[in-house]
């Protein structure tokens, strides 16, 4: 916890530390005044450039890059899965609604991590690079509602892991991590009306209005209660409430199984003023994150080759 | 004859007790003075006299000193006028007012104060001499409102504006001015988080309180309690009121452990917020829920430690979740929007280097003095957040 100390340590790879910490905050600048100037056509190549003459003499470390691009193949993976919703039936019109919604901020985050990583962003992937039936797992994945929406919540899940275990990798570049930090909340934004949609049903019209009913493989509360019976598919989507990797972590990084209740070292059973709580809430009161390999195993249940993710 | 002489001898060697002579009232002095003046009557028939009064006050206390002369003293409250005296042999008044002069009053003294420390907007009462007739009350040079109990009591409000320390008092009557410096502290009406990793654990540790106050105090209001709140509404503040405490009770606990000064338990103000409500409520459980999660968001960058950034981002998922589902009971698919994200906007917050650009769908980043600049208006004088220390 000793700033100084980490910032000298960052010096030492990159000379120029403390002149970027400044220049960052220019950057920043330059993006909120953006929306107001420019037209949404003209936006990504324009980003691009701000990010590029900010680091142009220094780019952005390899490992950011690696964490970004990897983070844009999970929000291709879920933007086309969006753009597909037309085929899905049996959903309640409101229900329709919401899906498009979160179409639009999957399609927004591809937009996003293209213009911050510009030339170095991967090659747009083609619809075909995703296979939304696991290989024949889910025939009906985008014709059949309740498997659509089965899937939809796995992959919110995955990518609020993912963004969660990505953060301490890409926190020496405050842009970049306050990014990754907000698109990590509307991913959890997503994963919560998702499981609303889940436990109201597909056809309902007021899917807030749904009640939980545990294991909560079928109707799950909007928040992960252990490892919810192993999620929407158990017996294939229990990685993604499981535990992680912890090979390479950072120190003191634990990527644990969503059921954990042991927080920093404290046992959140044990605190005061707890008792009488369910057991489930000390697991629900906090999210797990996911390293890279792990994220890469489960969302290549979904990649066409196998391998996409890495 | 004998009879007569031995009557009148009898009647001027034996003075006869009874009424002869008429009251009658000559002279007095001296001719002014102020409440307690001894004033000396001089006259006839005074003997026996029952009352003295000066204008319409009688003198409780007065002397017949012999049948010509009567002394008394001016009466507390006293007008000039004219002085009475009433005796069995007649009343008699006197020819010319004697004139009460106004008492010179003694300036005030402040001895002490209780509480000898106090928050902006408290309650202090003042123990002191001839408070009687004061017309000022001034801490720091602020005026204040106040009351005057009695010649050694008064009480007034902190004005709400004070600023910390020692509260320089000056109370001005007609007697003089009371100064004192030394009675009486103000108490900051902000509160340090602190600066640092520690910093910022006490800033999240602020608004969890905030929010497990909260939701603490929905569970007790008659929306909770009715039959009319839907189930799925029943069960989600439920499960909210157990994160938020053990968010709660998390960060006290291991921001305790990792030896930084613990955030004290912070007041709550929750006066504007109506818990029998349920538009009150949700609208404010959507406001919490969504300032959460856009602090979190903002506070990721000034924290140092991986292993605090990513138990800060556990925590901040789930306030996302939260916010979600408020949002959705407030308005079905408002689980995310422009007021909270750039989905098809900019602008979401006040401090332009937190916005993602329009069309990102980035959610806000606040500022934790943004955040507080909120969180404030829910918080009593003396837990007001102070974040400056975290940059």
């Amino acid at each position: 916890m000793n700033f100084l100390q980490i910032l000298a340590d960052i010096e030492q790879v990159d000379p120029e530390v403390y002149d970027r910490l400044d220049s960052r905050r220019a950057v920043f600048k330059n993006l909120g005044g953006l929306g107001q100037k420019l037209t949404a056509a003209a936006l990504p190549l324009a980003v691009g450039a701000i990010f590029n003459k900010a680091y142009a003499q220094t780019p952005v470390g390899a490992s950011v890059n690696d964490v970004l691009n990897f983070a844009l193949k999970l929000e291709y993976l879920e933007s086309y899965f969006y753009q597909a919703r037309a085929t899905v039936t049996g959903l309640s019109a409101a229900n329709a609604a919401g899906l498009a919604l979160i179409a639009t901020d999957e399609a927004n985050h591809v937009t996003f991590l293209r213009a911050v990583l510009g030339a170095n962003a991967i090659p747009a992937p083609t619809v075909g690079v995703f296979d939304y039936t696991a290989r024949g797992t889910f025939p009906t994945a985008l014709t059949n509602a309740n498997v659509y929406l089965a899937l939809a919540q796995s992959f919110e899940d995955t990518g609020v892991r993912a963004y969660k275990g990505a953060a301490p990798l890409v926190m020496a570049n405050k842009t970049v991590l306050t990014a990754a930090l907000s698109i990590h909340a509307v991913e959890a934004r997503h994963a919560s009306h998702i499981r609303e949609m889940r436990r109201a049903g597909a056809t309902s019209s007021i899917p807030s209005q749904g009640v939980p009913v545990a294991p909560y493989s079928n109707a799950p509360k909007s928040w992960i209660s252990g490892i919810d019976g192993g999620g929407a598919v158990p017996g294939i989507t229990d990685a993604i409430y499981g535990a992680g990797n912890n090979t390479n972590a950072p120190a003191n990084v634990t990527f644990a199984t969503e059921s954990n209740t042991v927080q920093g070292g404290v046992s959140l059973s044990t605190l005061p003023n707890t008792s009488g709580f369910p057991a489930s809430a000390f697991s629900e009161a906090f999210d797990e994150g996911l390293d890279v390999g792990t994220v890469a195993r489960i969302a290549n249940l979904f990649s066409t080759s196998g391998n996409y993710f890495g | 004859m004998l009879g007569s002489l031995w009557l009148a001898s009898c009647k001027t060697n034996q003075p006869d007790p009874s009424p002869s002579v008429v009251t009658s009232l000559a002279n007095f002095s001296p001719a002014s003075g102020m409440a307690g003046t001894v004033v000396t009557l001089k006259g006839t028939g005074f003997l026996g006299t029952t009352a003295v009064t000066l204008g319409t006050v009688a003198a409780s206390g007065f002397t017949v000193v012999d049948a010509a002369t009567i002394t008394f003293s001016v009466p507390a409250g006293a007008q000039t006028g004219a002085i009475t005296v009433t005796s069995p042999t007649g009343t008699a008044t006197s020819n010319t007012p004697f004139t009460v002069t106004a008492t010179p009053v003694s300036a005030p003294s402040i001895i002490s104060a209780a509480p000898a420390s106090a928050l902006p907007g408290a309650t202090v009462t003042l123990t002191g001499t001839n408070f009687t007739g004061v017309t000022t009350l001034t801490l720091n040079g602020l005026p204040t409102t106040f009351t005057v109990v009695n010649a050694t009591t008064l009480t007034f409000v902190v004005p709400t504006t004070a600023q910390p320390g020692a509260a320089d008092l000056i109370a001005t009557g007609p007697g003089g001015r009371a100064i004192n410096n030394t009675v009486l502290t103000v108490l900051p009406s902000t509160v340090s988080v602190g600066s640092g990793d520690g910093g910022v654990l006490n800033y999240a540790y602020a608004l969890e309180q905030l929010e497990a106050a909260f939701y603490t105090q929905v569970r007790t209001g008659t929306y909770y309690t009715g039959s009319s709140i839907t189930l799925a509404e029943k069960a989600a503040f439920d499960d909210l009121y157990y994160h938020e405490v053990i968010h709660r009770e998390f960060f006290k606990a291991a921001i305790a452990a990792a030896g930084v000064p613990v955030l004290k338990d912070l007041t709550v103000d929750f006066t504007s917020i109506n818990f029998n409500d349920r538009t009150s409520v949700l609208s404010t459980a959507k406001a919490f829920e969504d300032l959460g999660s856009a602090a979190y968001i903002g506070a990721g960058q000034y924290i140092v430690s991986p292993a605090y950034l990513y138990l800060a981002g556990k925590i901040a998922s789930v306030e996302a979740r939260h916010a979600a589902l408020i949002r959705d009971f407030v308005s079905e698919n408002t689980f995310v929007g422009n007021d909270v994200a750039t989905i098809s906007t900019a602008g979401t917050s006040s401090v332009a280097a937190n916005n993602g650009p329009a069309g990102s769908s980035l959610e806000r980043a606040l500022s934790p003095a943004e955040v507080v600049a909120v969180a404030n208006t829910y918080l009593a004088i003396g837990s007001k957040l102070d974040v400056s220390g975290i940059k």
